[in-house]
């Protein structure tokens, strides 16, 4: 059970990793793009291809390894600039990157079945045109390994075995010391797959000589996991003193086995079979390996030798294998060590103890407090401040910069732009912006659908760019930056802007607007059709955009984020989408205030103000009691205890809080304002889904609830009630 | 742990071990051993009532399989009991 569980959990690694990796590798290709003769990139591309090759084999995933084989063949030649890059190349090479996904997707969603015949058929024309650049022969895998095979003097002759072998002799005392192999092995075995154990019994003695308490055994290991030696090393560190190890990296050199042969206790032969029993070698490679250990043996006893020293070194990192191959794959094994991945509900729990340790801690401070013990308030000051750091960091561990996702918008452009025939920039900004990750995971789709629209739509061919006087190389901007407990990301083309009278036809069309009410619509109105479901302008459905599904789904994604959408267009000038997103969605900042005996927090970001309200010249209500006059500005006016539609008298005037959202301010006269607050959203239960302008409720430190309002949705919320009140 | 004699003729012998064929029993079981692997015949053992193996319990059976096939005679194992049948499947051994 906790075998399989473990091997499963290792290939989702290795579909993760494959796709982190492809991503780099598309990455280093737009950047060959650029500029052909870069080395770095190809070595980049190389090391993915290669990577993805030697996983994909030990997982049994032959299509994409032996798709991935010929890939790399053809970029081992192009890094040593045996064949020349040409845009053409690159171009396919982005195809066989895209191929690879579709391969991992696949097999990704069905484990263990055959690749399908269309897949499999994209494999072969992508395979024939990548053979087309390589010399003949070159890129034939078997042919290939049958010559390596047989070639006694390549140095770096590697087995086909994709899997580690593990060698293992125990010393006579391990029994007594207490040990047991048995549970190491059986340790060994939830890590990865044992593919194939074979007892070595040779050192066992005659009955009568033997000593029963004593071990004699050993164990030759044929073992498939996504791992590293240290790991490996690690399983058997209790009994590191009873026992010798080897182990040999999958594909290790032919010669490594050879030393391993040499260097073990059993008959050259014997041991040999074993190892042709589990499979670490084929009958080939042996018979290879045994003329190889002849002829060392009669040329340079001292070359084995060292070898043999090399191996005595058991617990040295990773064999420094003679072949570059696997000091890439170590390389990418290091940088993996670096960061570690976590499931995120893990950290969900994490969080959500955090806010509840805050909490607590600011009951804990009012107890206190009214003790008036000063040495406690003390020593609650210094946890306070420890609590404020750990909130802080474990909300950090979320927060992931955007630019990373920004990234990968570049290739949409270029394909866009080739496909179009037109030119277009893509600038970032801000791409260090930090948003919680689940955010940006969510919001990447629609963000790649407006990147797409602007380039698709937005950006006019060349010819057409340079009649209006504009650059022919259009720019597509994506903007990131923090603005009142928000995220801002904007996406903005130099291009034609929306065209209008095309929006109104099709929405007359669709019966979305009265032809009648065409003179009264404002343009705002007009942009904001595009929003409507099933709207598309395009004139033809390209494989690009214009499907009709789009803007109707982004808008929704954004708000299932509690984030909302603005367009803004002029004509003939571009088109800028703002897309407004929480920061996170679990603790925020915000600025207690007290109305109708209910206690309500504001965002603080959204704060203005707050004064007195006495009604002076400073601060005074308007007329008709809709507006205050605050110092120069009017600004709309409502009272929060009447909003509640709360009955609690106060004795005090209030007093007022002004909030801004984007462009429009609004003041709240509230009954008390406590100031800065910060607290964790506590999601409400359902019954509350339906009342937009509530973003989740806290806890107070003497136990009543405080409303979290969303600014945004209740400003929204007061416009249409206004408006309502008004007809 | 108990070592008894089920059957017996000319060419073969059935033995079945009884209880635990751990590190603690593991020098009774060898001199248990020794007479059967003295004059060495076909050999069977019933392993149905063992309640317990360890790695020096499962050496004691490579040891005896290897004695015997050694004199060109048959070692077979059979009715392992589930701790036994655990023991070979990690072992990847099945007698």
């Amino acid at each position: 059970m906790a075998e399989k569980y473990d091997f499963n959990e290792a290939i989702n690694v290795f579909f993760i990793e494959s796709r982190e990796m492809l991503e780099d590798m598309e990455n280093a290709l737009l950047d060959l793009e650029k500029d052909i003769s870069d080395s770095e990139s190809v070595s980049a591309i190389f090391r993915a291809v290669h990577t993805i090759k030697g996983s994909a084999g030990m997982f049994g995933f032959n299509d994409v390894g032996d798709f991935a084989h010929i890939l790399e063949n053809l970029l081992d030649k192009i890094r040593s600039s045996e064949i020349e890059t040409t845009p053409d190349m690159v171009n396919l090479l982005l195809e066989c990157n895209d191929h690879i996904i579709k391969l991992l997707d696949y097999f990704d969603a069905n484990r263990e079945e055959e690749i399908n015949p269309e897949l499999n058929s994209v494999s072969q024309s992508l395979l024939n045109k990548l053979n087309s650049y390589l010399p003949a022969g070159a890129g034939e895998r078997k042919k290939e390994q049958a010559k390596n095979a047989s070639d006694l003097d390549s140095g770096d002759m590697q087995v086909i075995n994709e899997c580690w072998h593990i060698s293992l002799r125990f010393r006579k005392s391990i029994f007594k010391n207490g040990m047991d192999p048995q549970s190491f092995i059986s340790y060994l075995s939830q890590m990865g797959k044992i593919v194939k154990i074979k007892a070595v019994t040779d050192a066992i003695p005659p009955a009568k000589e033997m000593n029963a308490e004593e071990c004699y055994l050993g164990f030759e290991i044929s073992f498939m996991a996504y791992t590293t030696k240290e790991k490996i090393e690690e399983v058997f560190e209790f009994i590191q003193d009873d026992c010798i190890i080897r182990i040999l990296p999958p594909k290790s050199d032919l010669n490594e086995y050879v030393a391993l042969i040499d260097n073990l206790p059993e008959e050259t032969m014997y041991i040999g079979e074993i190892l042709t029993e589990v499979g670490s070698l084929t009958k080939k490679e042996l018979s290879e390996a045994l003329k190889l250990q002849e002829g060392l043996k009669k040329d340079s006893k001292k070359r084995i030798g060292e070898i043999v020293v090399d191996e005595h070194m058991v617990h040295k990192p990773i064999i420094e294998a003679a072949v570059n191959k696997q000091s890439n794959i170590k390389k990418t094994e290091d940088k993996i060590k670096k960061t570690m991945r976590v499931d995120t509900s893990k950290l969900d729990k994490l969080i959500n103890l955090v806010g509840e340790l805050v909490i607590s801690a600011s009951n804990m401070e009012r107890l206190i407090h009214e003790s008036g013990n000063s040495g406690m308030a003390n020593a609650f000051l210094q946890m306070s401040r420890l609590i404020d750091s750990i909130r802080e960091s474990s909300m950090n561990v979320r927060m992931v910069e955007i630019g990373e996702s920004f990234k990968r918008f570049e290739r949409v452009v270029r394909d866009i732009s080739r496909e179009k025939g037109k030119q277009v920039d893509l600038v970032f900004h801000g791409g260090e912006t930090e948003l919680d990750k689940t955010i940006i995971e969510k919001v990447t789709d629609p963000l790649m659908h407006l990147v797409r629209n602007a380039a698709d739509h937005g950006i006019e061919l060349p010819e057409i760019r340079a009649a209006k006087g504009k650059p022919e190389k259009g720019i597509v901007k994506l903007n990131a930056y923090n603005e009142a407990g928000n995220i801002v990301i904007e996406i903005n083309d130099d291009g034609a802007g929306l065209d209008r009278q095309k929006i109104i036809n099709k929405a007359v069309e669709r019966g979305l607007i009265k032809e009648e009410d065409l003179e009264s619509v404002s343009n705002e109105t007009i942009d904001e059709l595009i929003f409507s479901s099933g709207f598309s302008t395009a004139d033809t459905v390209t494989g690009i955009s214009g499907r009709g599904v789009g803007m109707d789904v982004v808008r929704k994604n954004i708000e299932s984020l509690r984030g909302s959408i603005i367009i803004n267009s002029e004509e003939g000038k571009g088109t800028t989408i703002r897309i407004i997103l929480p920061l996170t969605l679990a603790i925020i900042d915000g600025f207690l205030v007290k109305a109708g005996g209910l206690f309500c927090v504001l965002p603080l970001n959204s704060v203005v103000e707050c004064s007195e309200f006495d009604n002076d010249e400073d601060v005074r209500l308007s007329e008709t009691g809709n507006y205050i006059y605050l110092r120069d500005e009017i600004i709309p006016y409502v009272k929060m205890k009447d909003f509640f539609e709360s009955n609690n008298e106060t004795d005090s005037m209030g007093k007022i809080v002004v909030v801004r959202y984007a462009d429009r301010k609004m003041a709240f006269l509230v009954d008390e304002a406590f100031g800065e607050f910060q607290t964790v959203i506590k999601p409400l239960g359902r019954i509350f889904n339906k009342i937009e302008w509530i973003s989740g409720a806290t806890i107070m430190a003497g136990g009543e609830i405080g409303l979290i309002l969303d600014v945004s949705k209740l400003l929204g919320y007061l416009k249409i009630v206004e408006t309502r009140n008004i007809s | 742990m108990k070592i008894t004699e089920k059957k017996k003729d000319n060419s073969k012998v059935l033995i079945e071990v009884e209880g635990e064929m751990t590190i603690y029993s593991a020098r009774d079981l060898l001199t248990g051993m020794y007479k059967y692997l003295d004059k060495i015949k076909n050999t069977e053992v019933d392993l149905s009532k063992v309640t317990k193996i360890d790695t020096s319990g499962f050496q004691l059976l490579s040891m005896a399989k290897k004695e015997v096939e050694s004199k060109e005679k048959t070692f077979k194992i059979i009715n392992p009991s589930n701790d036994v049948k655990k023991i070979f499947k990690l072992y990847g051994e099945a007698f």
